[in-house]
């Protein structure tokens, strides 16, 4: 080695003037990726509905009811159907390109965001009484003259199968509870990293 | 950040971070995103700096946690491969081709040391004392002239 490394060193940089990177999109790349990673993360979800909907339908052949099979089918359905409307629903993320700006760029992800989060959130809501009406109507005709504690195996639940009827607003009261605290969480979580970018850039351009 | 703090704070010491940043980045995309991430973290902890040191020094500790934190996030990702050709060009006004190719042979070898060696290094290069290595690198002042000797010893053997 003909010099020493501090030679090299000094003598590589000394006198020159170096360009230095540009730094007015420095929030390109970061943004794209906190999407695309959110992106990921809610593919995932659309995508866990298929094997949620085929156990589904497995419990309800586990369960051993009459017609198992048909109210497998019958109660996969919504989870079928929720796959592909969150497979659209991606569609229109993935939709929303990266044109002008970061910011304005994380503006629009978040508000499609916080629309498709409540949309499926009353969805979820909204799916219980139209998925259980059918089977509480179909019980109550198919079991008429039985007890509900008959029907389901539970000693001294001697209530007439009209009762049945109760469990749709108390199903969807309790589904737009969880789905509520569901919402808040989910979207708390994905807006957060998007609201701390924004309010960077817009710190960054005062 | 305002373009006044990049000129004041940032763009005086901008050779420090180029010079970390290149030996923590393998292509210039790389570079140009650790150089970016390091403007940033120099100005969001811009509060945080209470004048205790030189406000290079702070820009070095800033420079090195950043490369260090990222290289570690992305070799969890992926396992970093090493490509001797890898060294990302840092565009110069003035090109001295001879030194240039000395300075990037240079660079190859110290990509290829440890991560704390390559700070240790990168350090000793720009001239800092052992006693400000320790206090930027958070380790035993005493220890900081064996390890130096021992880098350089194995540069050497790199260089070769």
């Amino acid at each position: 080695m003909d010099k020493s490394i501090e030679n090299i060193w000094k003598s590589g940089y000394v006198n020159k003037q170096l360009i230095l990177p540009k730094i007015e999109k420095m929030y390109d790349q970061k943004s794209i990726s906190y999407v695309e990673k959110m992106i990921a993360g809610f593919k995932w979800e659309v995508y866990i509905l298929l094997p949620s909907t085929a156990l589904i339908f497995l419990f309800q052949i586990w369960l051993e009811n009459d017609n198992a099979i048909i109210w497998g089918c019958i109660s996969s359905i919504p989870g079928i159907l929720w796959f592909f409307h969150g497979k659209e629903q991606l569609k229109s993320l993935k939709k929303l390109d990266y044109l002008l700006c970061s910011y304005d760029y994380l503006v629009s992800i978040r508000a499609k965001l916080i629309s498709i989060r409540k949309y499926n959130r009353n969805l979820a809501i909204f799916s219980v009484p139209i998925l259980l009406f059918p089977m509480v109507l179909y019980t109550y005709y198919n079991q008429a003259g039985k007890t509900i504690g008959e029907i389901f195996g539970v000693n001294d639940f001697n209530y007439p199968t009209i009762y049945l009827f109760l469990l749709l607003p108390v199903f969807t009261f309790l589904t737009a509870i969880i789905a509520h605290i569901n919402f808040k969480y989910v979207v708390t979580k994905t807006t957060t990293g998007i609201d701390e970018i924004i309010s960077e850039i817009e710190e960054l351009r005062k | 950040m305002s373009s006044d703090f990049y000129i004041a704070f940032i763009q005086p010491y901008a050779g420090i971070i180029i010079k970390i940043c290149r030996a923590y980045s393998y292509s210039q995309e790389d570079f140009e995103d650790l150089y970016q991430e390091v403007c940033l973290q120099v100005w969001r902890t811009k509060d945080n700096f209470r004048g205790n040191s030189e406000w290079s020094t702070w820009i070095y500790r800033i420079s090195l946690n950043v490369c260090l934190t990222i290289q570690k996030k992305e070799s969890k990702k992926t396992p970093q491969i090493i490509s001797l050709d890898s060294v990302p060009e840092v565009q110069r006004n003035d090109s001295s081709f001879d030194q240039e190719d000395s300075l990037s042979d240079l660079y190859k070898a110290i990509k290829q040391l440890s991560d704390i060696d390559k700070a240790i290094i990168l350090l000793y290069l720009e001239e800092k004392s052992y006693k400000e290595i320790a206090e930027i690198i958070g380790t035993n002042f005493s220890n900081i002239g064996v390890k130096i000797q021992r880098i350089k010893n194995k540069l050497k053997k790199l260089l070769k």
